[in-house]
């Protein structure tokens, strides 16, 4: 009875996936229709210049993003093993990269495989006892009123936006067609949640566009689309009650309402949930997820060490900047931390046996997330530091300075079979700059790279390599040091530093990459993040209540930016 | 040797500099810490065992009981009067029966009393002389305690990994160089936490350790010592030290402890010596080996403790006469770890005291 049922589901959700995704690849991944941009005005300091606005996109929810969703709408103890293909990295994060590429049937047998989950779980009877608005008026027959209750509720905030009558219609149908079938309301419940849960509208975050009033010939997004928009951007999951009230009434698409909710989602506990994704994404910490060492090289180096390094970065950027919203350049300079016992061992530190606030002393070659052994083991190979990988990820992540790829026929084997004489990093990556193929592109990352070597692949701090101590002294753009803490101190004081995270920030939000056209409002915005001290509060504000972020551009400046 | 001068280099430039090295450096605050991670008695083996045990290894109690009840009998007079023999032993003489003890003159282990005596040992090198380890006549050919795969050592060393009641901390202060200090501190602590292990399951150094300040008090000891080559000797000093698989006594008295301990950053190896209280440690030995144990291990528990009472060798009974002790050595390991002591002030106020003590001393530190 149950498999009957079940199959009557899945048949019923199938057909809504293929129906929805024909019509989501008949209308292209980014669609657009506006008129020409107008001039703005803000009551800021600078005026926000005149842009074409971000593209609307169609992007389908990570797997942070779906979880997180289902936690919010379902509680917490409801966490499917949903281990969703991530997106390919696009243009420094891999949050743009949900609005490329397509859905395999594979990857659409995991949403289904999660959604039973779900689906059975919130309507087992220890959940049903909160989640449900009603009682059926029998547990073994089809009941609409009470369906169409809970799935109208959960149903507005899974899709971000309240379903249309057709739409709760034929998921009531399908739940009352299953209980009848199967002679109970929870389980025919259960197929239409399941349903709603895989189905496109929830999946796929498709923006939509309205005419902008307070801009003639502008187009904006609907408020539905700016509380899903500004929810993934904050909150990394889509929108509370809250925010979809303030879509429902029109308040978002108020500049006091607007500015009202960004101020409640900036102050509420979710805000750290979708920062940790961002500076998680912006580092590059999914290289976690493929990291290993030679355990026989760095036998302290764990499982439990690797987890817990990535988690030390990401605890000290949300302390830092969401906590106690200190300057995002001090990131770079800063001795507080957080360690675990399995980072304690490798940091030769005392640390009981939980994670501990921790200050490294004046004077200590810890100074900034840089030492910190996340982005030192990260950055390094599995049984060697590598100057060059790390300054290249300084360049690409933090100054957003794309480093071209090595050649094809690139010879390693200086670095790999070293002379005998080549005891240290140094003596092993002076060739690269000797040899013109090479030092384009090596002179822009082995300098800083160098100035990482006291502190050998998996993080550890070393003071020689080979019996020959390591010169740890370097340069960035022009500015020379001699130390780890001078790298730090130069990166904290280098434009590219805010310049990146604004630009990070802004596509994030938006949803795909930036574009030269987007060079004024990023300029702008530079400004704002400096005149508020690097707070990131303060840009993240500035972001999400400029008018680029809810305008949308039009087809001709889209072809623009594609051209 | 080489390891250790660089260590000391290292830990020169650090304090001279007062900066890098002192961060990974496991010499602070002229304190170094170590957690035991192995010990086993002290044996010394030939490769084919024959020199020390001519005539072969002990038998179990299965092997007794058949030797003194070929025929069976009364469950009264047979099975439970040998159980009361193994509850209650004494040092009668036990005619059916034969117990091995090993007839080497080579052993390991410390010399205790300063004495060259007829029945002590010499180290396989001849250099060492008056050896005190009558421990390795009761169980040196007995298979629980033989090398390298004794019933005993393997869950000696097995519940070392997954108990932590049985955690031992040595901590080593008012040290100036590991490798020659002429007088320094050493303190022995219960600890609280797992062995850190490295990434292929070994123990490693660097872990932390918190001190039972609780429940572990009987535990704490202080002596003095000095380091000589790289190497800690300590005065002796009577204490108890906590053991696994101890349901009686959870742990052994030692009389005059010391050790001879190799020094690294890393870790210590060598030898901890004394006079073991023989009553206590055989009263954990029958109340914990359950006949399967001294059968798959060959211990004949009765004979044992004959031999135990016939080899104790110190601190005879002011009434009887009898030594109550006997010489013992242990092989043991130790690797580094930084012991976190509780803030007597935070441990005054609660009883999670440890816990908030030692948060509040990481974050000094």
């Amino acid at each position: 009875m149950h498999l009957s049922g079940r199959r009557d589901g899945t048949l019923f959700l199938s057909s809504i996936v293929r129906n929805a995704l024909v019509g989501l690849a008949a209308a292209g991944v980014v669609s657009c229709s506006s008129p020409s941009p107008q001039a703005t005005a803000v009551t800021a300091k600078v005026s926000e210049p005149v842009t074409a606005g971000s593209p609307k996109r169609l992007r389908i929810l990570t797997e942070a993003q779906y979880l997180n969703t289902i936690a919010y709408v379902f509680g917490p103890d409801i966490r499917p093993v949903a281990t969703f293909p991530p997106a390919q990295r696009t243009d420094g994060l891999i949050a743009l990269g949900t609005s490329r590429g397509g859905v395999t049937t594979q990857q659409l047998e995991l949403y289904q495989k999660a959604a039973l989950t779900v689906s059975q779980m919130a309507l087992d009877p220890q959940h049903r006892a909160f989640l449900m608005p009603c009682k059926p008026a029998s547990d073994a027959a089809a009941d609409r009123a009470c369906a169409a209750a809970f799935l109208k509720e959960k149903g507005r905030l899974l899709n971000r936006r309240p379903l249309t009558e057709s739409e709760l219609n034929a998921f009531v149908d399908e739940a009352a067609k299953s209980a009848d079938g199967l002679k109970d309301f929870y389980a025919g419940l259960s197929i239409a949640l399941e349903a709603m849960l895989v189905s496109p509208n929830v999946l796929f975050v498709t923006e939509t566009s309205e005419a902008d009033p307070g801009a003639p010939g502008r187009q904006r997004l609907d408020s539905y689309s700016l509380a899903t928009r500004l929810s993934l951007f904050l909150w990394n999951a889509v929108p509370d009650d809250g925010l979809l009230k303030a879509a429902e009434s029109g308040e978002l698409h108020t500049e006091k309402g607007l500015a009202r909710q960004v101020d409640r989602m900036l102050a509420s506990v979710r805000l750290e949930t979708g920062m940790r994704a961002f500076f998680d994404d912006m580092f590059g910490f999914d290289d976690f997820n493929a990291l290993s060492k030679d355990a026989t090289v760095y036998p302290k180096f764990t499982g439990q060490a690797m987890a817990d390094a990535r988690e030390e970065t990401i605890r000290t950027v949300i302390d830092h900047l969401v906590t106690q919203k200190k300057d995002y350049r001090d990131l770079y300079t800063t001795r507080a931390t957080f360690i675990s016992p399995a980072l304690a061992v490798i940091y030769g530190l005392t640390t009981p046996p939980s994670w501990t606030r921790y200050e490294f002393p004046a004077g200590s070659p810890r100074a900034g997330i840089l030492t910190h052994i996340s982005f030192l083991a990260v950055h390094s190979h599995p049984g060697r530091s590598s100057a060059t990988l790390r300054g290249k990820a300084l360049r690409e992540l933090l100054l957003c300075q794309p480093v071209p790829r090595p050649p094809a026929n690139v010879d390693f084997s200086a670095v790999e079979n070293p002379k005998p004489g080549m005891r240290t990093a140094r003596d092993r990556v002076t060739f690269h700059l000797e040899n013109p193929v090479c030092a384009g592109c090596h002179k822009i990352t082995d300098p800083m790279g160098l100035a990482l070597e006291n502190f050998d692949g998996s993080g550890r701090y070393r003071e020689t390599e080979r019996g020959s101590p390591i010169d740890a002294s370097g340069s960035l753009d022009g500015r020379a040091f001699t130390n780890v803490a001078g790298l730090g101190q130069a990166l904290h004081d280098h434009p590219a530093l805010t310049s990146c995270l604004v630009k990070r920030a802004y596509s994030y939000g938006t949803g795909g990459p930036t574009e030269p056209s987007d060079r004024p409002l990023l300029s702008y915005l530079d400004t704002r993040f400096a005149d508020d001290s690097y707070r990131l509060a303060g840009l993240l504000r500035a972001i999400a209540l400029s008018h680029s972020f809810s305008q949308v551009s039009a087809p001709a400046a889209d072809a623009a930016r594609a051209n | 040797m080489k390891h250790i001068l660089v260590v000391s280099t290292a830990a020169l430039i650090a304090g001279l500099a007062g900066t890098a090295a002192a961060e990974d450096g496991a010499l602070k605050d002229r304190t170094i810490g170590f957690v035991l991670t192995h010990k086993s008695f002290a044996l010394w083996q030939s490769p084919d065992g024959k020199t020390e045990c001519p005539d072969g290894v002990n038998v179990g109690p299965r092997e007794q009981f058949k030797a003194l009840y070929p025929n069976g009998g009364k469950f009264a007079e047979t099975q439970l009067a040998r159980d009361g023999e193994i509850m209650f032993p004494d040092t009668t003489p036990e005619p059916k029966l034969f117990f091995h003890e090993p007839v080497s003159k080579v052993g390991i282990g410390l010399n205790l009393d300063g004495k060259v005596d007829d029945n002590d040992f010499v180290s396989e090198d001849g250099k060492e002389t008056g050896i005190d380890n009558q421990m390795y006549r009761v169980v040196g050919c007995t298979d629980n305690y033989r090398g390298p795969e004794g019933q005993a050592r393997h869950f000696i060393q097995d519940y070392m990994r997954k108990f932590n009641y049985n955690r031992w901390l040595i901590e080593v202060t008012d040290v100036d160089d590991l490798t020659n200090d002429p007088d320094v501190t050493v303190s022995l602590y219960r600890g609280l936490d797992a062995l850190t292990q490295d990434a292929a399951g070994n123990f490693t150094s660097g872990g932390t350790q918190r001190i039972d300040a609780k429940w572990g008090k009987e535990f704490m000891y202080k002596t003095k010592g000095k380091i000589e080559g790289g190497v800690l000797t300590t005065a002796p000093v009577d204490i108890t030290f906590p053991v696994s698989q101890s349901r009686g006594y959870p742990y052994n008295a030692v009389k005059d402890w010391r050790v001879r301990l190799s020094l690294t950053s890393d870790g210590a190896d060598g030898l901890m010596a004394g006079y073991l209280d023989l009553e206590r440690w055989h009263h954990n030995l029958w109340q914990l080996w359950s006949s399967h144990h001294r059968s798959y291990g060959g211990e004949p528990v009765p004979s044992q403790y004959r031999s135990l009472r016939r080899n104790a060798d110190a601190y005879p009974d002011s009434v009887t006469g009898e030594n109550t002790h006997i010489s013992a050595a242990w092989a043991v390991k130790f690797a580094q770890a930084f012991i976190l002591h509780p803030d007597p002030k935070v441990a005054e106020k609660s009883d999670d005291g440890v816990t908030s003590a030692g948060k509040s001393r990481a974050a000094q530190d």
